[in-house]
């Protein structure tokens, strides 16, 4: 991570960033999501589609509008991708499961068509199997009056009577723009990912930011969806919302920054948020309550906690987990942890791959950083500096009065005598 | 040559932690905490610049610095030798730089603490992943077997005579050291000191 002003990361906050680095989307994967995402714009607008000309705009949602993508699966890469395809309005009167299936229909196309038997159709949305990734593509109509994309979405279980189903109001869009105005600048001068030109039908994303281009909320978003992960793993019903965490890291994010308040350490953010999620879980058990939260973008009609927690045990276990996770992170800040303390913290928090990959990146950089002769230490006590936006440095000057570069040097001697 | 007087005071500078506590015309000594990543370690580093110390031929030990770790036990903590020491009783020599590199890595010339300290520090933090990933970080070279003899530590030599408080008072005031009664024994004894082996 680069931090401005000559302020440099801990090893705490290295690693951290190192295990969000290595849980999201990767460069290449990013890429090919977005390419994907263009490839399935045009597909449905393909001349015979039946939603030729009836997709306004597609739009990313959830953790693509947000930049806080993680990976699904704990011991290899999976990646859901979500999609919005708001409908031409003629659809607004359609029942939900026609919507539905008429979606299914246009993407999965005739036999030996591109994306023939890799679709399957979901509650709320048509789903596109991809090796390492799905792309979710839920479709929806404008509600007329509203404010920007505040939409009717389709829920349609196919096993339940067809009047079972219903038109919920969501605004993602709005959820999303919510979300990053919370979020505080990134402490390196950085872009923040715009997710929709109003203009064009297939609405362009940008280029992933690197790490050190977003605010620390952004990548503790991340490793609380990644602890999340892991937690919930092989845990029978469902597990907390992503978008519910948002949405609470939001509120913690604008109130600090309302309050002009913006930590410096991915460490101490991210733990400043599981203590504020706490909280307000706490909080809402001590009244009898479950706890429960709105889009902030859509208030009086979308609510993010219909489907979870559905009981107080729900919520109880999480309070629980959280607790944990506290008091996990709290002893990963301590300066007298040895790394194979810190690894065994990660892996048990984060899982062991995603530890063990980010152990291998630290030590991948000090050994580029040595063999160029780039080592920069922290006067007074010698620490290696680790953040990897130093290591890429490519001149060894010292960032800050603070910091000395060590002349290269080759550590010798035979490991048996 | 950088004055043993001048390392003192670069050490004292960037390293205000690092207690010095032996000090003479032989060289000097420090100890005190450093860190590779975040844990800190107790190091002792003894910086010789005398060919002899009393009755004792310091050989190689008058021409690199060395360091040490106190505190941990290293051999205790990952259960055998890590890689780059030689020694290990009781505490192992850190081997931070190549002494037969062409182009010289440490010079007598160097400020210990703008140089030695932080192949040090770098060594702990390689050390550190070492133990989590087995793998080393930065350029390492094993010496051929001629090589390693060249550098290994000399066994102690035997005591010529024993030490009189009188001869042990003739080396500290040839050798301008008075803080140190287990180097100064031992040195009027013609062993290897124990500042140069272990404290």
């Amino acid at each position: 991570m680069t931090y401005m002003g000559g302020f440099q990361p801990s090893i705490t906050d290295a690693l951290l960033a190192d295990v969000a680095r290595k849980v999201q989307l990767s460069p290449t994967n990013y890429r090919l999501a977005i390419e994907r995402y263009r490839i399935i714009n045009e597909w449905l607008d393909r001349e015979g589609s039946v939603l030729r000309g009836k997709v306004r705009l597609m739009y990313p949602q959830g953790s693509m509008a947000t930049g806080t993508t993680v990976s699904s699966r704990l011991e290899h890469d999976e990646f859901d991708i979500d999609l919005m395809a708001e409908l031409a309005d003629e659809f607004r009167g359609w029942h939900p499961r026609d919507i539905l299936d008429t979606l299914f229909d246009a993407i999965n196309g005739e036999e030996g068509s591109r994306y023939h038997g890799k679709v399957e159709r979901m509650t709320r949305c048509v789903q596109v199997q991809y090796e390492g990734m799905h792309i979710d593509v839920t479709p929806a109509t404008l509600i007329a009056g509203r404010v920007a994309r505040v939409s009717h979405i389709c829920h349609s279980k196919r096993e339940k009577p067809r009047a079972e189903d219903h038109r919920p109001v969501a605004n993602p869009w709005g959820f999303g723009e919510w979300f990053k105005d919370q979020m505080p600048l990134p402490l390196s001068e950085g872009a923040r990912m715009s997710t929709l030109a109003k203009a064009s039908e297939a609405v362009p994303v940008e280029e992933q930011p690197e790490l050190h281009e977003r605010s620390l909320p952004v990548i503790a978003t991340q490793l609380v969806k990644r602890w999340r992960n892991k937690k919930y793993d092989g845990r029978e019903g469902r597990c907390p919302p992503s978008v519910l965490l948002s949405c609470l890291i939001g509120e913690r994010s604008g109130h600090l920054l309302a309050a002009g308040k913006v930590q410096r350490s991915l460490h101490a953010t991210l733990l400043d948020l599981v203590i504020y999620i706490l909280a307000q879980f706490e909080a809402a058990e001590r009244v009898g309550r479950l706890i429960h939260r709105t889009n902030p973008a859509c208030p009086g009609d979308e609510v993010l906690t219909d489907r979870w927690p559905a009981a107080g045990r729900d919520q109880r276990q999480f309070i629980d987990d959280l607790e944990d996770f506290a008091a996990k992170l709290d002893l990963l800040g301590r300066d007298d942890l040895s790394l194979a303390q810190r690894n065994e913290l990660l892996s048990d928090m984060f899982g062991e791959r995603a530890a063990a990959l980010a152990m291998e990146d630290l030590r991948k950089r000090l050994d580029e950083q040595a063999r160029g002769g780039n080592v920069l230490h922290r006067l007074g006590t010698g620490a290696v500096l680790a953040a990897p936006a130093i290591a890429a440095t490519p001149t060894a000057k010292p960032a800050s009065s603070g910091v000395r570069a060590a002349p290269r040097s080759t550590s010798y001697g035979s490991d048996e005598g | 040559m950088a004055g043993i007087a001048a390392q003192i005071a670069a050490m004292r500078s960037a390293f205000p932690a690092m207690r010095l506590f032996a000090e003479g015309r032989w060289g000097c000594a420090w100890e005190g905490p450093l860190v590779g990543l975040g844990r800190p370690y107790i190091v002792r580093v003894t910086h010789t610049v005398s060919a002899t110390l009393g009755r004792c031929d310091l050989g190689w030990r008058s021409i690199i610095p060395r360091a040490q770790v106190i505190s941990p036990d290293l051999v205790a903590e990952c259960g055998g030798r890590p890689p780059h020491v030689y020694g290990i009783k009781p505490h192992p020599d850190l081997c931070v730089f190549d002494p037969h590199a062409p182009h010289r890595e440490w010079r007598a010339g160097m400020l210990i603490a703008e140089s030695y300290v932080l192949w040090v520090a770098r060594w702990l933090a390689s050390y550190e992943l070492w133990t989590v990933t087995g793998k080393w970080s930065g350029p390492e070279r094993h010496p051929a077997p001629k090589d390693a003899a060249a550098t290994a530590p000399c066994p102690p030599a035997i005591p010529a005579t024993a030490a009189s408080p009188a001869a042990i008072g003739r080396v500290a005031e040839a050798e301008g050291t008075e803080g140190s009664g287990p180097i100064l024994r031992a040195a009027t004894e013609g062993r290897l000191p124990s500042l140069l082996l272990d404290w």
